[in-house]
């Protein structure tokens, strides 16, 4: 089957600031894909150059099989919804969503104030479009609306009127910059449910950019991150959560944060932390420092002191709902904050102030070399100082 | 109980009760602005019009109360009718121009990039420009046997033209000095509106198809600078009903060249009938007043979403 969008070797730069190099993308037809990335890393700037809004200095985009370097936006078939929505505020709801189709379909002098007049074919197709309107804006449940103007919408009724004027073309892709980035956040919650309910049903091929993480998680069927104009990595959400090629990854993907503790390789291979062996053998690599990726489910802690374990100190608990989220300090190293997810019920045995033995399993644990890039890993069979 | 029953015996001086205190409060806070108002606006503006209902002359020991017969004689003036037209129909020349103008120049310097700066010095460096001053360049490009205008004209084949001189070419010739004393300034207010708008609306354009030059104008740019219009054709308007300068110094009137500030000037300060060019004002200011209310309320509703 063909891809929705193939991108090859897409590179960019705005003077000499290099912004995106050599991007290498596919994606199949009905995929949800999130651009994401700390902001300035390019997910924009590709999204519009798939989208036509920018050119790319070398590189080709294929969008459904058909390379479109030097189409204009339209001649692409894309829809985009922007951050700020972007609606014309001088037309009604129904005007905004109309406009597609009314440059598709009456030309220029059939659609020219007075001049319009003129045009016998003017009315049916226009009524033609009205139809089409309604049926959206019944999907989308903003038949209501449609005599309004955008000033007198709310955030989420303007961004449904948006994915309206998106969806009346029936575009092969729909592009978004950040959508839900201007709601407030129950809102946000309740739009990433729509998007992703609207995007099984229309069964259409997503490029989504978000610098939210969470919605990149939560609705997207693979993620590729960015990085300083670089493709970081490409995978499912499972994947990058569970296998992040790089600390950047690391870092970016899961709230709270992964927990980064230095640590060091001996020559044979062990890990170790501080002086403690972790029970994690590094695949390969010379010795020297490197960091421990935990997330913060995985961590354990240990009431017992046992001298086997790195301790740490609990500073502050904090109340999540189902989780409670420990804050500790590593004691060898007070530079080093730890957080620990806890199931709530299980709360009540720790205590601020009190110092703690880390435990974590091996197995889940995330080694990455000095420059960042992810070490394969070997656990011992016997296991030091670890309980999972 | 007892207490409340001993309140009013301890506070002899009965307390103002809230709203009054409210009232004294406010009334207090608007004192200022509303004497500013009266002693620059309103109190002039009533001595405007009681001395246009007399026959007041500058030096003169009586006065007459003429009731409404200085307005009659206005309306009988061929002078002043002659006045009347000429302002009408350089309003109604100079308020579209200057706007259009405006508009096509501040569209062409927006697109520069480097130049802009250059561009925006240029169209506004007549601005700046006394007119009186500027006047005599005028009268120079324009002279008939001198000037390089006719110059060219007559390079191109066609027989001279006295700009100045032909009655009939006098109130466009003087459209033409205003213009190009204002385009400058509409086309600063034009870029300031070109600038705010917001990049996405041309993106979201792009995207729907209507990239081309013509959409885009129709569907972000002219909307979109709808209230900027709106602020510079009020301006223009006032601008071009206020015309003095070109007159008093390149016309001085004659040939039937007078416009209604140049009439008002005249018969003030050298006929020195104070009464009269009063009533001539409250025409004037009349004028001003309806044009600027229609417009603010025709376009407003139209502007606004």
């Amino acid at each position: 089957m063909e891809h929705s969008l193939e991108l090859a070797r897409i590179s960019k730069a705005f003077g000499k600031a290099g912004v995106l190099s050599e991007i290498d993308l596919t994606v199949a037809p009905g995929e949800f894909l999130s651009l994401v990335g700390p902001s300035g890393c390019g997910k924009s700037t590709l999204l519009r150059i798939i989208a036509g809004l920018e050119r790319q200095d070398a590189g080709h985009v294929r969008i459904a099989g058909r390379a479109v370097d030097g189409l204009s936006p339209r001649a692409r078939n894309i829809a985009m919804v922007f951050q700020n929505y972007a609606l014309y505020p001088h037309m009604s709801a129904a005007e905004n969503i109309a406009l597609p189709l009314m440059v598709d379909r009456l030309s220029l002098a059939e659609r020219l104030p007075l001049l319009r007049y003129l045009s016998p074919r003017r009315k049916r197709i226009e009524a033609a479009i009205a139809g089409e309107i309604g049926a959206v804006a019944g999907a989308l449940q903003i038949e209501p609306l449609l005599a309004r103007k955008p000033g007198q919408l709310s955030g989420g009724q303007r961004q449904r009127v948006a994915l309206a004027r998106a969806m009346v073309r029936k575009p092969s892709l729909f592009l978004m910059d950040e959508p839900l980035s201007n709601l407030d956040a129950q809102l946000r919650v309740h739009m990433r449910d729509e998007l992703t309910d609207l995007h099984r049903r229309l069964g259409a091929t997503f490029v989504y950019v978000t610098h939210d993480q969470i919605e990149a998680m939560t609705m997207s069927t693979r993620i590729a991150m960015l990085d300083g104009g670089r493709l970081a990595q490409i995978g499912t959400p499972t994947e990058l959560y569970e296998r992040p090629a790089s600390l950047i990854v690391a870092r970016f993907i899961g709230s709270p944060a992964i927990n980064i503790l230095p640590a060091r390789l001996d020559p044979q291979g062990h890990v170790l932390l501080g002086s403690l062996p972790t029970g994690l053998l590094a695949a390969e690599g010379e010795a020297g420092p490197v960091s421990l990726g935990l997330r913060p489910e995985h961590i354990r802690l240990h009431a017992v002191c046992d001298r086997a374990m790195p301790m740490a100190t609990l500073r502050r608990s904090e109340h999540h709902g189902a989780d409670r989220l420990l804050h500790l300090d590593l004691v060898e190293d007070r530079q080093t904050g730890l957080i620990v997810r806890i199931p709530q019920d299980e709360t009540t045995q720790y205590q601020p102030g009190e110092t703690y033995g880390i435990g974590f399993a091996p197995d889940k644990a995330h080694l990455f070399d000095p420059s960042g890039l992810r070490m394969a890993t070997r656990t011992l069979p016997a296991r030091i100082g670890a309980a999972a | 109980m007892t207490t409340l029953a001993l309140a009013p015996a301890l506070d002899r001086v009965p307390r103002r009760s809230r709203p009054a205190r409210e009232w004294l409060a406010g009334t207090l806070f608007v004192v200022p602005a509303t004497v500013l108002l009266l002693a620059i606006i309103l109190a002039p503006l009533l001595c405007l019009l009681v001395l246009s209902l007399t026959d007041y002359e500058i030096g003169a020991l009586q006065i007459r109360w003429l009731g409404l017969g200085n307005f009659e004689k206005a309306l009988s003036d061929p002078v002043f009718r002659r006045a009347m037209g000429n302002t009408l129909l350089y309003v109604a020349l100079v308020l579209p121009g200057g706007v259009l103008l405006g508009l096509l120049v501040a569209l062409l310097v927006h697109g520069r990039t480097r130049s802009r700066g250059f561009y925006e010095v240029a169209y506004f460096l007549p601005v700046t420009a006394t007119l009186i001053a500027m006047a005599a360049v005028w009268q120079f490009l324009l002279h008939p046997k001198l000037g390089p205008i006719n110059g060219m004209l007559k390079a191109a084949g066609f027989s001279e033209i006295a700009f100045l001189s032909e009655p009939s070419l006098l109130i466009p010739t003087l459209t033409v000095i205003g213009l190009w004393n204002l385009i400058g300034f509409n086309m600063i207010l034009f870029l300031a509106g070109l600038t705010a708008i917001p990049r996405d609306l041309y993106d979201a354009a792009e995207i729907d198809g209507a990239g081309g030059p013509i959409d885009r104008f129709l569907t972000v740019t002219w909307p979109q600078l709808a209230p900027t219009t709106m602020f510079v054709a009020v301006t223009t308007s006032i601008t071009a009903f206020k015309v003095f300068d070109t007159v008093a110094v390149l016309t001085r009137g004659r040939d039937g060249s007078e416009v209604l500030l140049y009439a008002i000037y005249l018969e003030g300060f050298q006929y020195f009938k104070m009464g009269y060019s009063a009533a001539l004002t409250v025409i004037f200011l009349g004028f001003m007043l309806a044009f600027s209310v229609f417009q603010a309320f025709q376009l407003d509703r139209r502007v606004h979403y």
